[in-house]
């Protein structure tokens, strides 16, 4: 929220700091300022205000106070007319008829006569540009600015053109429909709050004003609102109307109730100084209940929670008391009332946060805190991922981490009941609506995916640790999946012998395999029951280019098979090696690699890797070198010379490569072997 | 061509095969990537489950039989048996380029903030991804139609009135460690949370937290100062200088968030800190009575202190990766580098 630094020294009595400085402190004591733009007297401080705060921050009175708290100043009210009168419910002018005093427990107005409507002042125009408002005319204009200077949103009617000189305060009826000063319709609910005269709407409350008795020209006696309706009930107008505005946004947050009379008192003043007119008596229907909100604590209390500094009692009595807080204080023991606007302080340890934050953190010293137990509990379950993780890794696997929701594939492809399945009200994207019932769909999908890197025809193995979600008594559990993925057909057995394999080195026993649900596929068993399941699916795959191998395995389960021991055994001896962290990251480069082959016949005794050198040499002698990589993919002896021949993979960091830059660079390489050695170039 | 012909004419084929190099040809014409039972195996993928299993098993079984055959034949042809097969298969142990692999980043910078939090006596602890809306806002007294709860979009599922949800931060587990341990507790919960956000280079629906609560006795705010300020000069590996300033989260009073002074212009201005000098670095603060309360501790005789940070952020941090998607991609080209 926008705050003006010009603003803010108006209600300042003393020297405040410079805008940049004066952001500076409030993010360390009151609000993160995310910014200030402009400079001197217009410099505006962007804050970020907290949740809890915005029922007293959200008007510059509110950020003054704690500038003033923090910086030992005084706070300077700005000027009203103190002596309205206000009546209960009505005056020889109007009259004010709350029909629902839940949603609306205090309604508060004034009534002036006399006002002309005139374009506003130069320094109130400017004043609303720099905090991003639109001038309308005077009276609007200072409705909103006192909105911005207090907290407290206004609306003012024009008085002659509400019907019956009586202001009523109800629901509104069922596809009620009401012309917004924004020249808007709006269909309304039962449960949304209007502001109406015996015949017509006059406004949906709290949010926006209707064209009815718009201000205009010609008006010469106004009404001013000035009330507090409840949070919810505005929340959820402004969401089914799709309508929020400043107005609403504070509502929204509870603008504290004890804000009406004064605000007006405010408004009431500007508006005379610059409309003129004159200010006869008010209505105040004041249903609110005054809470006695009287906290108890020690200085002890407080010196226990910072833990460190020595703040003393003259320093939290003068905190709290800039605060506008009530403070009685014996002996180290405080009794404090927050003030009425105070809405997010009901407990002692609220008011020790004011304390801390105005006295400072920074003066709080670290402590290292007394532990008297130090023993730290095993984690089994995160001991074996350590292990699996660098075993798997070791032997070649990546480590993937895929994200939980599938689509529908999900029953069509792997025929999982959908009645088992999570679904989600409200998915990211409609298309992966369920969470996963188990890894391998999303794992296979990203070896697929990965698979065209494989420009060796290597083959790739992944692995991935993670949740997976059922509707069955026990509703998520911890699965581990690996996936190999090549060109060439893979053993059958490979895998499964893999797996066996570890569960032997976790020293599992009674482990056995039978006929998997798919053809093809095994059960891994142990003790007679199945927790995994290993093979290959040929059925269910659409992509007949790769051979895919996959497996998937229940940890919980398999955890419930090996004896801690093992585990804690392997860790230890795993961690030895110790981490390494100092990895910086090179972004990936989207384009295309290209492939070119070059082969050669060189003599009996020449090693392949002088010849990958000198291409090397040979391609980075060129302004435009873009040889990345070289493999070597055929070595054949014959009896008077070697045959070797090489892939050259180019590729540009910036764009797609054309083949003529590409020929360039081939032409090059055959010069500079041609006539620098005397390898043959087939 | 239905299996029973397939299976005779390769019978047919493998008994008249005159030497070990037709006799691959003819293993290839039905049992290679091109070959017939290939074929009728591919064919499978738009029938019905029950199908697809009636039907492979039958497949199956042929597949088996031709192998069989053919492992007889060839021992007509010298008792090449074992080896012909083996260098029909690519063999498996070669699989992978170049027997690199590697852990997931994100497991990389995990372990590494379990490790040092576990030399600072907390324990590693998890939870449940798919939560009930009582531990995930109620116990951590985040109240129903609240603005704050705007902070945490969530993840419902369906039916809604049944109020699962996918957590949106790893404190839930909190709670239930406390409700099922007494104090004095030291408990860091890293692990996935989920927020319905729109995802960008530095937000992703699915992310990943560390969490962190301390309780005790008279835990207090200069005990946080010193853990927190421990931790990062562990992470970091060198002396770093934090802060903290209000903040504000429902299940903590007070409630502050923790920077830390940049490390790569040492608090001047940079591009990596905004031009601030500082880097926003977790969210902290004393746990809230309330929070206690539900979770069956008397608020009178415990104090203690919580603190959450982003694992996807101190991984980008420490690793200079500047976009967090690239974790959940898992392109290989990525992944490959922390190998």
């Amino acid at each position: 929220m926008k705050f003006s630094y010009a603003m803010l020294k108006d209600l300042i009595q003393g020297d405040l700091p410079a805008p940049h400085k004066l952001a500076d402190v409030l993010s360390l004591h009151s609000y993160e300022a995310e910014g200030v733009i402009g400079e001197g007297e217009d410099a505006v401080i962007d804050l970020d205000i907290l949740p809890n705060r915005a029922s007293d921050s959200a008007g510059h009175i509110g950020i003054a106070r704690d500038i003033c708290a923090i910086l030992g100043l005084r706070l300077k009210q700005p000027e009203k007319i103190s002596d309205i009168s206000f009546e209960s419910k009505k005056t020889e002018e109007f009259k004010v008829n709350v029909k629902d005093k839940k949603l609306c427990d205090r309604y508060s107005a004034v009534f002036m006569e006399d006002v002309k409507v005139a374009p506003s002042p130069d320094w109130l125009v400017k004043r609303l540009s720099l905090l991003g408002l639109n001038s309308i005319n005077n009276l609007v204009d200072i409705a909103n600015y006192v909105m911005l200077l207090t907290g407290q949103p206004l609306h003012i009617f024009d008085y002659d053109k509400i019907e019956g000189q009586e202001i009523i305060v109800k629901k509104a009826s069922k596809g009620e429909i009401i012309t917004g000063l924004d020249d808007n319709e709006y269909e309304l609910e039962k449960d949304m709050l209007t502001i109406a005269d015996k015949n017509n709407c006059l406004g949906i409350a709290g949010i926006k004003g209707g064209k009815m008795a718009e201000v205009d020209g010609g008006t010469k006696k106004i009404i001013i609102e000035s009330a507090h309706f409840d949070p919810s009930c505005i929340r959820r107008t402004s969401k089914k109307l799709k309508l929020q505005t400043d107005a609403s946004w504070r509502f929204e947050r509870n603008v504290p109730n004890c804000f009406t009379t004064s605000a007006l008192e405010v408004t009431a003043f500007l508006i005379k100084e610059v409309a003129g007119g004159q200010v006869k008596k008010g209505v105040d229907v004041n249903n609110s209940k005054e809470h006695d909100s009287k906290i108890s604590f020690s200085l002890d209390e407080v010196h226990k929670t910072l833990g460190s500094g020595d703040i003393t009692e003259k320093q939290v009595a003068e905190i709290l008391g800039a605060l506008e807080f009530w403070v009685k204080e014996n002996e180290g023991a405080f009794e404090v009332m927050p003030p009425a606007f105070r809405l997010d302080i009901n407990i002692k340890q609220d008011v020790v946060e004011e304390i801390v934050r105005v006295y400072g953190y920074d003066k709080i010293e670290p402590k290292e805190p007394e532990i008297q137990d130090k023993t730290v509990k095993q984690n089994i379950k995160n001991e074996w991922k350590k292990v699996v993780a660098k075993k798997l890794s070791d032997k070649g696997f990546f480590e993937t981490k895929n994200i939980v929701f599938v689509g529908d594939d999900i029953q069509k492809v792997w025929g999982y009941e959908k009645d088992k399945l999570w679904e989600l009200e409200n998915p990211i994207n409609h298309t992966i609506p369920f969470l996963r019932p188990f890894l391998l769909p999303n794992l296979i999908k990203t070896a697929q995916e990965n698979i065209k890197y494989d420009t060796e025809d290597y083959g790739m193995k992944f692995f991935e640790i993670g949740n997976i979600f059922r509707k069955e008594k026990v509703q998520e559990r911890t699965c581990l999946s690996l996936v190999i993925i090549q060109k060439q057909e893979i053993d059958e057995d490979y895998l499964k012998n893999f797996i066996l394999s570890l569960f032997e080195e976790w020293e599992v026993v009674d482990v056995s395999t039978t006929e998997g649900y798919f053809p093809g596929t095994h059960a891994l068993n142990v003790s007679g029951k199945e927790l995994g399941i290993v093979g290959n699916i040929d059925t269910l795959f659409a992509d007949s280019k790769y051979d895919i191998s996959m497996a998937e395995i229940n940890v919980e389960a398999l955890l419930s098979h090996i004896d801690e021991h093992v585990i804690l055994g392997q860790s230890e001896e795993q961690g030895k090696g110790g981490q390494k962290l100092d990895i910086v990251y090179e972004e990936i480069v989207k384009y295309p690699i290209v492939k070119r082959d070059i082969s050669l016949f060189v003599s009996l005794d020449t090693d392949a890797d002088s010849v990958k050198k000198f291409i090397f040499d040979a391609a980075k002698q060129m302004q435009n070198n873009f040889l990345v990589d070289i493999d070597l993919f055929d070595e054949y002896k014959q009896p008077d010379k070697l045959s070797i021949a090489f892939h050259l993979h180019f590729q540009s960091r910036e764009k797609t490569l054309e083949s003529e830059e590409i020929d360039k660079q081939m032409v090059h390489i055959s010069d500079q072997i041609t006539s620098q050695t005397d390898w043959k170039i087939r | 061509m239905d299996l029973k012909d397939i299976k005779n004419n390769a019978f047919e084929d493998i008994k008249n095969a005159k030497s070990q190099q037709e006799l691959e040809v003819v293993f290839r014409k039905y049992l290679g990537r091109k070959g017939s039972v290939r074929d009728l195996l591919q064919a499978l993928k738009t029938s019905s489950l029950e199908e697809k299993k009636e039907q492979g098993i039958k497949i199956n079984e042929v597949k088996q039989e031709i192998e069989k055959k053919v492992k007889e034949k060839e021992k007509e042809f010298g008792g090449l048996g074992e080896k012909a097969s083996k260098s029909r298969k690519n063999s498996s142990q070669n699989y992978g380029t170049k027997q690199e692999g590697a852990i997931h980043p994100l497991r990389l910078i995990e372990e590494e903030i379990n490790r040092i939090l576990q030399e600072m006596h907390f324990s590693v602890i998890d939870g449940p991804s798919l939560e009930t809306e009582h531990y995930n806002f109620d116990a951590l007294n985040i109240p129903d139609e609240h603005p704050s709860k705007d902070l945490w979009d969530t993840f419902w599922l369906r039916p809604k009135s049944a109020k699962y949800l996918l957590r949106t931060h790893t404190s839930p587990v909190q709670i239930r460690y406390m409700e099922q341990n007494q104090p004095p507790l030291q408990i860091i919960v890293p692990g996935t949370v989920f927020r319905y956000e729109a995802t960008d280079a530095s937000h992703h629906f699915q992310f990943h937290q560390v969490e962190g609560l301390m309780v005790s006795e008279d835990i207090s705010i200069a005990n946080f100062k010193f853990v927190i300020n421990k931790f990062f000069s562990e992470f970091f590996n060198q002396k770093v200088t934090t802060r903290l300033r209000p903040g504000f989260f429902p299940f903590v009073e007070p409630g502050f968030e923790v920077d830390m002074q940049c490390i790569l212009c040492g608090g001047e201005g940079c591009s990596s800190c905004g031009r601030t000098g500082w880097l926003e670095m977790a969210g902290a603060g004393m746990v809230h009575p309330n929070v206690f309360e539900s979770a069956g501790y008397n608020p009178d005789k415990v104090t203690g202190f919580a603190f959450g940070m982003g694992l996807d952020r101190l991984a980008m941090m420490k690793f200079k990766i500047n976009d967090v998607r690239l974790f959940l991609e898992n392109d290989i080209r990525f992944l490959r580098q922390f190998s």
